[in-house]
């Protein structure tokens, strides 16, 4: 799934990998929506559907499966971006593609694709 | 024939003496000791104890007798009850074939007691003293009929013996152990579990407690070949399960950050040379190579660091490097673990190949492909690794004049403490790399 013209919300808490991701999707001609923390992810989700998610798993210590149950809610496709691994998630998330950091735009959208044809 | 007056009150050695280490003086306290300590009646069959007769000489004499222990409501033996037979009749006639068999069967069977006794004794005590926990239950409800002090320890010192496995420890019923048992007794067929999780319930605190434990029910089967009883035997690996996840959490922890710490090099590089007029393809090389040291991780995370498959570094290199046309790199060997360290550097080494080879080499152009072998020959104390990566149907390259990062990382080898060997030859059906490898058996 390309990422041209998409709206993505990215959850990132690192601002090194949050930048380089920046790039990388608005070079794609995404339209990156960056939120550093749950609360703010949660903030921008309500005021606006993304068309798409990225998500990192662990934020400030948290992992980030209640922003990932209320996008699947709402049917918006959505990735893990993650150093731990797929086989961390909680089960009803165990199916939910993950990409392994450090991740390429490749992996994205690949992952991507994967998300839409399974919501 | 004695008066009472002449035997009440008087201890037993006193009112019938005999000699301190004979065999009627042993045979007799020993029975007499046994209902002491043990509460329960004891049989002599035969014993020789010679009493003095109407004359005041002792005369031969051979008795048959039952000692019982009278207790007060708490179990303490007050009195013993001694029944005797005279049977001194039948031992002396002796020329009676039928008397003497009774006679010497009845002697037999004493000595056999005597022996079977000792045998119980010590399988008892190497049965209560064993360091794994071990129990014998017995018929269709599981009813123990041992456990030794480990088993009891087990189940938070409850008492078992007696009890059916549902009515002694209750908990485990649902967690479907007594299910297992009927299976076992129903199938005769022995079940080994290894490190299955039991909830048990202590019962001062009435606290789960959960263990691990390897075990095993073996079904003991009787002469008529039927299933009496099952035969428990297993250890408590709790702590050996406890502290492999505290590892595993750990090394998962470490993968973690060293992932992120990966994507923040990524993410430095990226801010860092972005603005670099005519940077692009220098930062996808350096983006890719990241990315295999980041798979070749991946694979050594999951093995928990210990050996990492040949094959699966190898792939996981070439499907990071090369995506949709990894099919076209054809893997053949035996497996072959590797150690940490050179399985990185191995899948450093495949990165660079793939990615000259989709630029210049084989996979430049859609007819092209690769074949990747590799031999393993057993030595005296070592294995000596053989790789051959070999490129046909592609366009003939020439070996660049001076080599580049990724010609000089390949002919470095697999390692730099090892013996290792590896060279580039740019023949004119493609590119043909060989390395060797010595592993030591210890690598593994």
């Amino acid at each position: 799934m390309s990422v041209a013209d998409l709206t993505i919300l990215v959850l990132e808490d690192e601002p090194i990998i949050a930048f380089a991701l920046e790039d990388v999707l608005i070079d794609a001609g995404a339209l990156p929506q960056f939120a550093s923390s749950l609360a703010k992810a949660e903030a921008l989700i309500s005021r606006s559907l993304p068309d798409a998610a990225i998500l990192d798993v662990n934020v400030h210590g948290e992992k980030s499966y209640g922003v990932a149950r209320i996008l699947r809610k709402q049917g918006v496709p959505f990735i893990f971006a993650t150093g731990y691994g797929a086989s961390a998630h909680e089960a009803d998330l165990a199916d939910i593609p993950t990409v392994n950091k450090p991740y390429d735009l490749t992996a994205i959208e690949h992952a991507l694709t994967a998300a839409r044809n399974g919501t | 024939m004695r008066e009472r007056a002449e035997l009440a009150g008087r201890p037993m050695f006193e009112a019938f003496p005999s000699a301190s280490g004979s065999e009627s003086h042993k045979s007799l306290s020993r029975s007499l000791e046994r209902v002491l300590a043990t509460g329960e009646p004891d049989e002599i069959a035969l014993i020789r104890y010679d009493i003095s007769g109407s004359g005041g000489a002792m005369e031969e004499r051979y008795w048959s007798a039952t000692h019982t222990p009278l207790t007060d409501e708490r179990g303490n033996v007050l009195y013993i009850l001694q029944h005797t037979v005279d049977v001194t009749e039948l031992h002396s006639l002796r020329r009676l074939r039928d008397e003497v068999g009774v006679v010497q069967r009845a002697q037999a069977v004493q000595a056999r007691n005597v022996d079977l006794a000792e045998e119980t004794n010590r399988l008892r005590t190497l049965f209560g003293q064993a360091p794994g926990f071990v129990a014998v239950l017995e018929g269709p409800e599981h009813r123990f009929l041992m456990a030794n002090d480990a088993y009891r320890s087990l189940v938070g010192g409850r008492d078992v013996v007696g009890k059916r496995v549902s009515e002694a420890l209750p908990e485990v019923v649902r967690q479907g152990f007594v299910e297992l048992l009927d299976s076992v007794a129903k199938s005769r067929t022995a079940y080994v579990g290894s490190r299955e999780k039991v909830q048990l319930t202590s019962t001062e605190l009435g606290e789960n407690d959960e263990r691990f434990l390897d075990f095993v029910y073996q079904p003991i089967v009787d002469d008529a070949g039927e299933v009496s009883g099952i035969f428990v035997q297993g250890h408590d690996v709790t702590e050996q399960v406890h502290s492999e996840e505290r590892q595993e959490l750990m090394i998962n922890e470490l993968n973690h950050r060293v992932k992120n710490t990966l994507a923040i090099v990524q993410g430095l590089a990226m801010q860092s040379f972005r603005q670099v007029e005519g940077s692009e393809t220098a930062r996808a090389t350096f983006s890719a190579r990241l990315h295999a040291l980041a798979a070749a991780h991946t694979k050594l995370t999951s093995g928990s660091w210990k050996a990492a498959s040949l094959r699966d570094i190898v792939r996981g290199s070439i499907e990071a490097t090369a995506g949709l046309d990894a099919s076209r790199v054809v893997l053949a060997g035996p497996k072959v673990p590797l150690p940490p360290q050179i399985s990185v550097s191995l899948a450093m080494i495949v990165h660079e190949l793939s990615t000259n080879a989709i630029k210049y080499g084989a996979l430049s152009v859609p007819e092209g492909r690769v074949d990747m072998t590799w031999t393993i020959e057993p030595q005296a104390s070592y294995r000596r690794l053989n790789i051959v990566w070999a490129e046909t149907g592609g366009p003939p390259i020439d070996r660049p004049e001076r080599g580049g990062f990724g010609l000089r990382l390949i002919e470095s080898g697999l390692s730099s403490h090892l013996p290792s060997a590896a060279m580039v030859d740019f023949r004119a059906e493609g590119l043909r790399c060989t390395i060797e490898a010595t592993l030591w058996q210890d690598d593994t």
